[in-house]
């Protein structure tokens, strides 16, 4: 909910306003807008060249007391021209810091990233996702349509919170959620706890699962449970974030089980001190690792191996200029360079 | 009728009743005050924190909490930024 902290929070310090917060004459509806756009050097057998990003609109409104809703909409830059997605759209009513429930459709809060960094590259340190979590993965369900209550002991003095979920899963289609249904009569079941100690901010422990029977490509079904743990400490200095996730599948007529599937990245950023203080290095390691007898992921070769490495430059308050290297190699390609060249902004409204 | 109580960080040359001071070392002290009809007349630094970091959005009573803060050309940003959020100010965007 990282994204809606930022809506509700970020007019506290305005820079033009006076005695300034969220009252109760506020504004019904508080809007937000990111944008990127790319430069892209690559041996991948990809265009090359200029690239509209991807323009994300946030939308906030208070409903009622405890009541609100968010909204995300994003527009792709595509070969095809541009598609539009509706990537959030969640009612919440909170009853206490302990108990807030939700529906409609959320990032997956699978892991970290998943459910820290939304769209809006600006957001995030690097270019892009790592590819255990891009958006379109096949191998974590990045959207989740259903119902989630979260929480927390916020005066814990370990931060302790939880987030539980029931929803439709995945479609027929993996990569995506089941936005218009389930694709079976087996409804998706996530549940995520986490630590964050008030007194070291950015730290972050955690532990999720997620179990859903899916519908592989060839109209089998088959049980899935997603197994992740993360450590963070979400700073600028340092950055360390840290993600393990092991995918299980079990076929549920057959054969019993079948290999797992693991997925791991580690990123680390530093932003400079003193008068290089809009310069922040950064690095990521990552690796998808598929076994061959993997009969849901296997044919899908996704197989990854990737090393990142890049500047984050901040000129400005809502800009951030990046060139990031990296060097990857897809399953059954040859290793390949690619250099990105990113400009990511954000229009806070009101 | 919302039920929503404030909870405002201001110097301590404007303040009604104060709460608890955090900045004892800066030389222009900070006061943290909060709505009459709240019954909090303390608050550690954690608990501070984790209402800035909206990690804590109700008192006790369920009333929701209402962050006022002075503009960030104040001195009171500086301060919010390096004591209670522990983070710059481009974290802090971020966040």
């Amino acid at each position: 909910m990282r994204g809606l902290r930022l809506g509700l929070l970020v007019a506290v310090f305005w820079p033009t306003v006076g005695l300034v917060g969220q009252t109760a004459d506020d504004p019904a509806v508080r809007v937000m807008g990111f944008g990127d756009f790319n430069y892209l050097l690559t041996e991948l057998d990809r265009p090359e060249g200029f690239k509209m990003g991807q323009m994300v609109g946030h939308a906030i409104a208070n409903i009622d007391e405890g009541l609100t809703f968010f909204g995300e909409i994003s527009v792709t830059g595509k070969d095809t021209g541009y598609s539009i997605e509706v990537e959030r759209a969640q009612v919440r009513y909170d009853f206490s810091d302990l108990f807030k429930i939700s529906a409609g459709r959320f990032h997956t809060p699978v892991g970290y990233w998943n459910a820290t960094f939304h769209h809006g590259s600006w957001l995030q340190t690097s270019v892009a996702r790592p590819e255990m979590i891009k958006f379109g993965s096949r191998l974590i369900p990045t959207h989740f349509v259903g119902l989630v209550a979260e929480g927390g002991l916020p005066t814990s003095p370990l931060g302790l919170g939880y987030s539980v979920g029931m929803g439709n899963g995945r479609a027929a289609n993996i990569a995506r959620a089941g936005d218009a249904g389930d694709v079976n009569d087996r409804p998706a079941f996530v549940a995520k706890v986490r630590s964050r100690p008030i007194s070291i901010v950015g730290l972050e422990v955690g532990a999720s699962f997620y179990a859903d029977r899916l519908l592989a490509h060839d109209l089998s079904e088959a049980n899935e449970r997603i197994y992740a743990v993360h450590a963070v400490l979400d700073r600028d200095a340092p950055e360390i974030l840290a993600e393990y996730t092991r995918v299980n599948h079990d076929p549920v007529t057959g054969s019993g089980s079948i290999p797992g599937s693991d997925a791991w990245y580690v990123q680390v950023g530093y932003r400079l001190p003193g008068a290089y203080s809009e310069v922040k290095p950064y690095a990521r390691v990552e690796q998808v690792i598929v076994p061959s007898g993997e009969d849901i992921f296997a044919p899908l070769a996704m197989n990854y191996d990737g090393i990142v490495a890049g500047v984050r430059y901040d000129p400005g308050i809502f800009l951030a200029l990046r060139l990031e290297y990296r060097y990857e190699q897809f399953e059954g390609l040859e290793t390949t360079s690619s250099l990105y060249a990113q400009a990511s902004f954000v229009l806070a409204g009101s | 009728m919302v039920r929503a109580t404030v909870l405002a960080l201001v110097t301590i040359a404007a303040v009604g009743p104060i709460v608890s001071t955090v900045g004892a070392q800066t030389t222009e002290a900070v006061a943290i005050v909060v709505h009459p009809d709240v019954d909090v007349d303390n608050l550690s630094l954690d608990q501070l924190r984790s209402i800035f970091l909206a990690e804590r959005q109700y008192w006790e009573d369920r009333s929701q909490i209402t962050l006022l803060v002075r503009a960030a050309i104040t001195p009171e940003r500086d301060l919010v930024l390096s004591q209670i959020y522990s983070m710059s100010g481009d974290q802090y965007r971020r966040y």
